[in-house]
Parts: structure tokens; C-alpha cells; sequence
């Protein structure tokens, strides 16, 4: 165990400088970030001024290493948008998106699991139809389509929900809902085709001719084994809530947390508060593929890492 | 002579799929009375998994019980579905070919007979595991305390045969199906289950359905035998009698085909054309492309005739069985 | 008792297969019907979707108050006709999503074929690479990548291109390395057959469902990617039209003009499930035990039982 966590880790290293090696290319070599920072009017001392602040007359290979280092410290320097460190803003809106997407993916995750288990024991039943049709449409509505669409529902037509800001508790509410019913659709169909498998296997025969109740079969049984597919789906659904799909839903309802950080500071061009985010996101989704990992080892030991 | 412990009524499995509607068993009636071991022999494709699959009610779709009823001691295991599936695994124990496939991957041996011991005879805790590894011990496994908690690949084949043995024998069954029990092992493997297997009957009293292409286990274990061709039991009798004089063209080519180890032939005896496919069973007596016997009327459907005391055919040139007087008996 | 024919008469046999299930069918009628009007975009649009007329802003669809046969779904903000903008629409996402899909496709396939043949160290190291990249937040990247270098159609195609490949190379050497593996492949070789002949005769014919299913699935997640930027104001920008700018565009009159927003997104949902249905059928399609399995459940399994019981 303790060996894949070490690989898991060093991956992740991997992964993380990967990612960041990329940011630093596509900002300094490929674009001129002091042309994106500053406005149009600036005159060419500022400029000047700025690329020295920044390091960008130094050999490239100097600047990457101070790069590097800087990145490994958490230090991205400040904000041009709020003038103080990047790393603080992002520290102080992360809790934001975590709690978004632990209410929405953690509300899809728990939701899929009685409903996919439901469908997989009556192949072609009321529930496993509705389930089936309904998961196909949620899965296939752009994310931002479909929360724009809840706030016409529940927002305009009928008043109930809040729409923006995160003022209250209600305001969580159609947020999550957005993040959640692209994975709930994902995760529910996922667990109805891995718990369909696996009561087609053998062994779930031996143990139905063993005489154990229903619910053992299914519910230790079946499950069990189905859980490795669930379990992978879930962690790429937390991640790619992560990675991407808050960018798009905390747009939409203003809701104060990274997503809506990458979006701030792409309007405001601020490169800086922008790698911030990005390093923090890759770091945040390295931490949870090695959790799904360790997760995946204690569930199915044979799983050879 | 006491009543029947299995009783199987005309039973009927078919399945439904692309090629049409396949019949996989054709009205198959047989019993096993308490202490008594019933061979059951047949090719693949013969039915005789599907029906010990209908007796422990896990005939899954596209497979579908049609016609007919499995008895338990005179209750219907088929109409009561509740009672049956404390029966199932209590009463009636399967030990299934291939033990890796039939195993759950992910759980602990230890868990796997807990559970029956715990689901049928309420013993959870300390108990169970103690008569975990009784039972362990019983089927050959010593010392299985420190590995209680190992899963089932960590085993190799003979000793995971020999947990599904444990697993079944956990309840305290009075009638064990064993579907190939040895077929997926290597020789030297398959005799110490057989022993095994021998051992337990003696020891428990217990009933045995055993089904099996191999004569020689047949032979070894069964007091009597059933042998089934395209879904019909087509000959019934006791070992002896079987091996002796078989009646049916069918079994007489098997027995034909397995040449004696001290009697070697030039040639190997082989049955004419192969196996019917159940898609597509020729009409009347499914047996009659093969057999050197067919005429005309074996296009019609073949009757079930007694012979003899115990013994049943299902052909219309039952092969004429050897008067013998009484006094001769070569029965131990 | 239909016996369907074993023998000759591949297509029609697939077409067949397609027909028994009425939603891939219907799918794939859609998906027809978009190529062909995004490929004949001029002449199938009413109107010109840049045409502004100002007159006739947020003109509702034609069946309700206000609304004309002109106009069957409406006007923008700016009197530009909805239904012609979602014809145009089309053309661009079907533009991206299939240049993307063959970019990524042809690269990503060609480097898992030659990780899986080469093997060892080559193997190795493609796989980790694959592995990583597709550890990367490839939105976040996406977007930091077009701040930076400002937006345009090719630049959209490339970085979901450099996104999109590695899905594929995993999928081509996951089954190139199996299918190697198996005897007769084997066989092949030990017999001396050529290398191209063994890939083209033995390996890729293993290959062609999965991919296919993939092509279509990562079709799909390309449209829905590229609409997502769009709105983000990061993708197609306007002039062009694309169904993600519309949206983006109706989401400031929600409140009044309801059909800005449903329409361009409706087309994207009906496209993605097109896709996604098709995707299914592929894959059951390839599959001889899903086939049997979705016979039995089908109208003529159920027939044949139930013509069963009755006689019984």
C-alpha cells in the first residue's frame, strides 16, 4: 500500500509540474504576458517596468527555474487584479467551490446508487426505463443550457430558489442541483450497467443458490464488486466538477469560488490569480485520483497498481 | 423404501433467443431418495446443468422454468418461493464446476461459509468461526484459522473446490448437487476430491446428485444413474445394471467408447455424428441420426419403458437385457 | 421460427440491426438531417443569420402572440432570425467537433498502434505520457491557453485536439496488446504473415467497434466542449455563430426571451443524444451477447414466450 501511494505521488509531481510547465509556456514563450496585463495605454517605460518586476528579462531558463521554485512554494506573487498574493485570494475561495461540489457530486453520488441498483434489478422496468431515458437527457444537456434553464424554472417562473450569490443556504441549492445532474445521469447508469454485470456473473449464481435474502446478494454481494467502476467514475466526476464544469456553473450563479476566479481574472487579464487557480486545481485533483486509488486497493486487493 | 428427499416432475427449461425458442430440458422426472448418490451423465449441451440450475431456482433469463415442478420432500421449491430459499443452500446444497468463477473475488473464505452458517443456522461470531474451520478441516484444509481471511485467488484449485465443498456442506444439507466437481482440475486433484467426496457421504449420510460427463466417477460414486441426451433422461438404472447391460443405443456407445484399461482396443469406439443442437433437434427421438439401431419409427416420439425393477428406457429398441438368474447377484 | 441470414450482406444486415432499435434510428436520422443542413446551410436557412433587423428584436416563436411564420422560433436581441443562427450553428459545431475527432482520432490511434507493437520502453513511456496528460484540467488549460492567445476557430480545434487524442491511443493499445495476445494472432505470425498484414487482416478488425463508439462519444464531448467555451465568451467569437454564443447572448434576456436560451440549447441536447443513442447501438451492435440480450428483451422475444405459456 504504502508503495502506491509513493507512486501515486510521485506521478502526481509529475502531473502537477507537467501542467505548470505548460502555463509558464503558453504565458511567457508563446504569448507576451506584459502585453495582456497591461492596458492598452500603458507607455513603454511601464511596460519595462513591469517585465523587470516580473523577471521577463531574464534567460529563459532562469526565469523557468524561479518559476518552478516559486510554484513549489505556493508563492505566484500578487494579484494585479486585488493587488495582494494570488495564493491568498484562491485560499480564501476554495473552501466556496469544495463546499459546491461536495453538496453537488456528493448528492449525485449517493443519488445514483439506490436509483442504479433499482433499474439493473428489473432490466427494462418502469424504473429502469425512466432511469435509462432520463439519465441519456441528463447527460446530453450542456451543463450551462440546463442551469440557465433552472433558474427560468425556479427562479423566474416560480420564485422559489434563489439565483446568485451565496448568501443563504437556498442559494446552494440550484448550483448543485446543475453540477450534479450531468453526474447523477453519468453515475446512475454506470451503476446500473456494473450492477447488471455482476448479477450475470457466476459467483452471484453460487451465492443466490446458497439461499442468502435478496438484499445480501445485491447489497454486499453484487455491490461489492460493482463498486470499482462506481468508484472510478466518482472520483472522475469530482475531478472534472473540479477542473472545468464549476467554472461554468459558478459563472452562471455567481456563486464565490474558483470557478468564478478563473473567470474574473480572465476578464481582468490577470495571469497571475489565473496560474494561481490552476496549480491549486491540479494540485486538488492529484490528491483525489491518489485517494480513488488508495480507495480502489481496499476495496478490490487484487488490483495490481 | 422412505419417500423422496428431490423429486423433479416433468420439468421443462427453454430459452428464448435470436435463433428461436430452444428447449434445453424436455420433461425431466427423476428423484433421490435420503442417502442415496444419483449419477446424472450426459455431453455438454445435454441439459443436465440447466436442470440442476432449475433445482437451486438460478435458471437466469433468457432461461425460463416452462413446465413442470421441483419437489423438496413434497413441497414445491417452485411455487413457494420464500420457503425455498431457505431451503436453498440449508436443505440443498450446489457445489459448482470452476470454483475461481464461482467464488466471490472480493470477499474472505472465512465470510463466504460464514454467511450460510449465519443465514441458515443463525451461528455468527466466535461459533461461526470456529465451525468455519471445522469444516475446513473436514474437507481436507489443516490449519485454516491464520488464513480465514484470504480471498479466494490466494488458493489454488483444489483447495478452492474443496472451500466450495466446506461452503456447501456448512448447513448441515441432506442432499448435495455436485455439478462437475472435478472437471476443471487436474487428475491427481480430482482423485482426492472424489475421496473426499466418498468420505463425506459416509461420514454425513448424505445424499449426492453428481453430474458429470465422466463414466469412471460415475462408476466410482453413484449407486444409480440417470443419463440424459438433448434434454430427456433417456436411460435410468442402477450403477451396476447400467455398466453391465446398458439398454439404451446411447448409453451402450458411451459405454463402447471408454475403452477398458485392460482390454485395449486398435481402435477407439466412437458414436457416429455429434451432438444435436438444441436449436434444431431432429423430430421424434433426438437420438436416431446417431444410433445404429433407427428405423422408421423412431420418428415419432420413443416411450418410456420399464425393462426392469428400478430401471427406465426411453427408446423404441431398448436394447434386450440378460436373464439372470436370482441367485446370481454381483452386487457388493 | 425466423432464421436471420448468417451468410453475405453486411450493410444491409447492419441496417436491419439499426432498425430494430427505433431510438438509434432516430438518432441517426437526426444526425443526418443536421449534416445535411449544416453542409447546405444557405440554402436551408430562412434568413441570414447576421442580418440584423431591428425592428423585429425578441420576436417571440410563431405560435405565440407576437410572434410570425417569418420567424418560426424567434429573434435575437438584435432581429436576427433564431432558427437560420441554429442552422449556422450547426455547420460550426459540426465544423469542430469532426476536425477535432479526426485530428485526435488519426494521432491518438496511430501512437497507441505503435505503443502497443513496439512494446517495452517505447510502451511505457507513451502510456505515462497518456496518463498525465490526461491528468491535466484540460478546461482550466484551455482557457489560460486562449486569454493568452486570443480566440479563433483553428485555435479551438487545436487545443481540443491536443486534449482529445489520448483517449484514443489508450483505447487502440488496450485492445491492440489483447488481440496480440491471442492465439490466433499468434498463429499468424509464427505462419510469418507480414506485420501490415496481421494489423490490417487480424487486429484492426477487433478495432472497429470500439473506435467507432469512441469517434462518436468524443464527437459528442467536443460539441459540448466547444459550445461551453463559446458561452464562456473563450470560443467562436462573433461575428460566427455558434449554439454556445447564442446562449450566452440569451442569457441576458431570460427574464423576457425564453426561446434565445431554449433553442440553441435544445439543438445542442438533441445532438448529444443523438450521439450517445448511436454510441449505444455501435456497441451493443458489435456485441453478440448484448445483441442476444436486447432480443430477449424486444417485442419479438417477449412474443415468443408468451406464444409459449399459452400452449403450455
Amino acid at each position: 500500500m504504502a508503495n502506491l501511494v509513493i507512486r501515486r505521488l510521485l506521478h502526481g509531481i509529475v502531473v502537477v509540474l507537467g501542467v505548470m510547465t505548460i502555463v509558464f509556456f503558453v504565458t511567457r514563450i508563446i504569448g507576451d504576458p506584459v502585453q495582456i496585463m497591461l492596458p492598452v495605454e500603458a507607455t513603454e517605460a511601464e511596460r519595462a517596468l513591469l517585465r523587470n518586476q516580473l523577471g521577463l528579462d531574464r534567460p529563459i531558463l532562469e526565469q523557468f527555474l524561479q518559476f518552478a521554485g516559486n510554484t513549489l512554494t505556493f508563492n505566484f506573487g500578487d494579484s494585479l487584479w486585488q493587488r495582494r498574493p494570488a495564493m491568498d485570494i484562491v485560499l480564501q475561495r476554495l473552501p466556496m467551490t469544495a463546499l459546491l461540489t461536495a453538496a453537488g457530486i456528493g448528492a449525485a453520488i449517493l443519488l445514483s446508487i439506490p436509483l442504479g441498483i433499482v433499474a439493473a434489478l428489473r432490466p427494462d422496468g418502469i424504473v429502469d426505463r425512466t432511469t435509462v431515458v432520463a439519465s441519456l437527457a441528463g447527460l446530453s444537456m450542456p451543463q450551462f443550457w440546463l442551469g440557465l434553464l433552472l433558474i427560468i424554472l425556479f427562479g423566474v417562473k416560480l420564485g422559489w430558489l434563489p439565483t446568485s450569490g451565496a448568501r443563504s443556504p437556498a442559494h446552494i441549492v440550484l448550483p448543485a442541483v446543475t453540477l450534479a445532474l450531468p453526474s447523477l445521469a453519468r453515475l446512475a447508469m454506470v451503476v446500473r450497467t456494473a450492477m447488471i454485470d455482476e448479477m450475470n456473473r457466476q459467483y452471484i449464481k453460487v451465492v443466490r443458490a446458497k439461499g442468502l435474502k435478496r438484499a445480501r446478494v445485491i447489497g454486499v454481494h453484487a455491490l461489492r464488486n460493482a463498486s470499482v467502476p462506481i468508484l472510478t467514475l466518482s472520483g472522475w466526476e469530482i475531478i472534472g466538477a473540479l477542473a472545468g464544469n464549476v467554472v461554468v456553473v459558478e459563472s452562471i450563479f455567481a456563486w464565490p469560488g474558483l470557478g468564478l476566479t478563473v473567470m474574473q481574472s480572465i476578464e481582468r487579464q490577470d495571469l497571475i490569480l489565473l496560474q494561481a487557480v490552476v496549480f491549486t486545481v491540479a494540485v486538488m485533483a492529484v490528491c483525489i485520483n491518489i485517494l480513488i486509488d488508495i480507495a480502489h486497493r481496499a476495496i478490490d486487493p487484487r488490483v495490481n497498481a | 423404501m422412505s419417500a423422496p428427499l428431490l423429486e423433479l416432475d416433468d420439468l421443462v427449461v427453454t430459452f428464448t433467443t435470436r435463433r428461436g425458442r430452444i428447449e434445453a430440458v424436455r420433461g425431466v422426472s427423476l428423484e433421490v431418495r435420503p442417502g442415496e448418490t444419483l449419477g446424472i451423465v450426459g455431453e455438454s449441451g445435454s441439459g443436465k446443468s440447466v436442470t440442476m440450475q432449475a433445482v437451486m431456482g438460478v435458471v437466469d433469463s433468457p432461461g425460463a422454468v416452462e413446465h413442470g415442478d421441483v419437489l423438496w420432500r413434497g413441497r414445491s421449491l417452485l411455487r413457494h418461493a420464500n420457503e425455498a430459499e431457505a431451503i436453498r443452500g440449508r436443505d440443498i446444497a450446489m457445489v459448482f464446476q470452476d470454483a475461481m468463477t464461482s467464488l466471490d473475488p472480493l470477499f474472505a473464505i472465512g465470510t463466504q461459509i460464514g454467511e450460510v452458517l449465519a443465514r441458515h443456522r443463525g451461528i455468527t461470531g466466535a461459533a461461526a468461526r470456529a465451525r468455519t474451520i471445522e469444516l475446513l478441516e473436514l474437507v481436507g484444509i489443516a490449519n485454516a484459522g491464520p488464513r480465514l481471511h484470504y480471498l479466494p485467488h490466494q488458493f489454488s484449485g483444489g483447495m478452492r473446490q474443496r472451500i466450495m465443498i466446506a461452503m456447501a456442506l456448512a448447513a448441515e444439507p441432506a442432499l448435495l448437487i455436485a455439478d462437475e466437481p472435478t472437471t476443471a482440475l487436474d487428475v491427481t486433484v480430482q482423485a482426492q476430491i472424489v475421496d473426499l467426496l466418498i468420505e463425506l457421504r459416509d461420514r454425513l449420510g448424505l445424499a449426492i446428485v453428481l453430474v458429470t460427463h465422466d463414466l469412471g466417477l460415475v462408476a466410482e460414486l453413484c449407486d444409480r444413474v440417470a443419463v440424459m441426451y438433448a434434454g430427456r433422461i433417456v436411460e435410468m438404472a442402477d450403477v451396476w445394471s447400467l455398466f453391465e447391460a446398458p439398454a439404451h443405443p446411447y448409453t451402450a456407445g458411451l459405454l463402447k467408447a471408454t475403452p477398458a484399461i485392460d482390454d485395449l482396443p486398435e481402435r477407439l469406439e466412437t458414436i457416429e455424428g455429434s451432438p444435436p443442437d438444441p436449436s434444431d433437434l431432429p423430430g421424434g427421438c433426438a437420438f436416431r441420426l446417431r444410433c445404429p439401431r433407427a428405423d422408421a419409427v423412431c420418428a415419432t416420439e420413443p416411450p418410456l419403458t420399464h425393462p426392469a425393477e428400478g430401471r427406465g428406457v426411453l427408446c423404441w429398441h431398448p436394447e434386450p437385457l440378460p436373464i439372470r438368474p436370482s441367485t446370481e447377484t454381483a452386487h457388493v | 421460427m425466423t432464421t436471420p441470414s448468417t451468410t453475405g450482406n453486411a450493410p444491409g444486415q447492419l441496417l436491419r440491426e439499426l432498425l430494430r432499435d427505433r431510438p438509434a434510428t432516430l438518432s441517426a436520422l437526426f444526425l443526418m438531417l443536421l449534416i445535411f443542413a449544416a453542409a447546405f446551410a444557405p440554402l436551408v436557412a430562412p434568413h441570414d443569420p447576421a442580418t440584423q433587423a431591428l425592428r423585429a428584436r425578441l420576436d417571440p416563436p410563431f405560435w405565440l402572440a407576437g410572434g410570425s411564420l417569418d420567424h418560426i422560433l424567434g429573434t435575437d436581441n438584435l432581429g436576427r432570425d433564431v432558427l437560420s443562427r441554429i442552422i449556422y450553428g450547426a455547420r460550426t459545431s459540426l465544423t469542430v467537433g469532426l476536425s477535432v475527432v479526426a485530428i485526435a482520432g488519426t494521432f491518438g490511434v496511430t501512437i497507441g498502434l505503435v505503443a502497443a507493437y513496439v512494446g517495452g520502453r517505447v510502451d511505457s513511456f507513451v502510456m505515462s505520457w497518456v496518463d498525465t496528460q490526461l491528468s491535466f484540467p484540460d478546461l482550466l488549460l484551455a482557457l489560460t491557453v486562449l486569454t493568452v492567445l486570443g480566440s479563433s476557430p483553428m485555435t479551438v480545434v487545436v487545443i481540443l485536439s491536443i486534449g482529445g487524442w489520448m483517449v484514443f491511443a489508450r483505447m487502440t493499445r488496450g485492445i491492440v496488446k489483447s488481440t496480440r495476445n491471442e492465439g490466433y494472432v499468434e498463429a499468424a505470425e509464427l505462419v510469418g504473415c507480414s506485420v501490415p498484414r496481421i494489423i490490417f487482416v487480424h487486429i484492426l478488425p477487433n478495432l472497429a467497434a470500439p473506435l467507432s463508439t469512441l469517434l462518436i462519444l468524443e464527437f459528442a464531448r467536443i460539441v459540448l466542449a466547444e459550445a461551453a467555451l463559446s458561452f464562456l465568451g473563450m470560443g467562436i467569437q462573433p461575428p460566427a455563430t455558434s449554439w454556445g454564443l447564442d446562449i450566452a447572448v440569451g442569457k441576458d434576456h431570460i427574464f423576457g426571451a425564453w426561446w434565445l436560451v431554449t433553442f440553441p440549447g435544445a439543438a445542442i441536447a438533441l445532438t448529444i443524444l443523438s450521439a450517445n443513442l448511436l454510441a449505444a447501438w455501435v456497441r451493443t451492435t458489435a456485441d453478440p451477447q448484448e445483441r442476444e440480450k436486447r432480443f430477449a428483451r424486444s417485442a419479438a422475444g417477449r412474443q415468443m414466450r408468451a406464444a409459449r405459456r399459452i400452449e403450455a
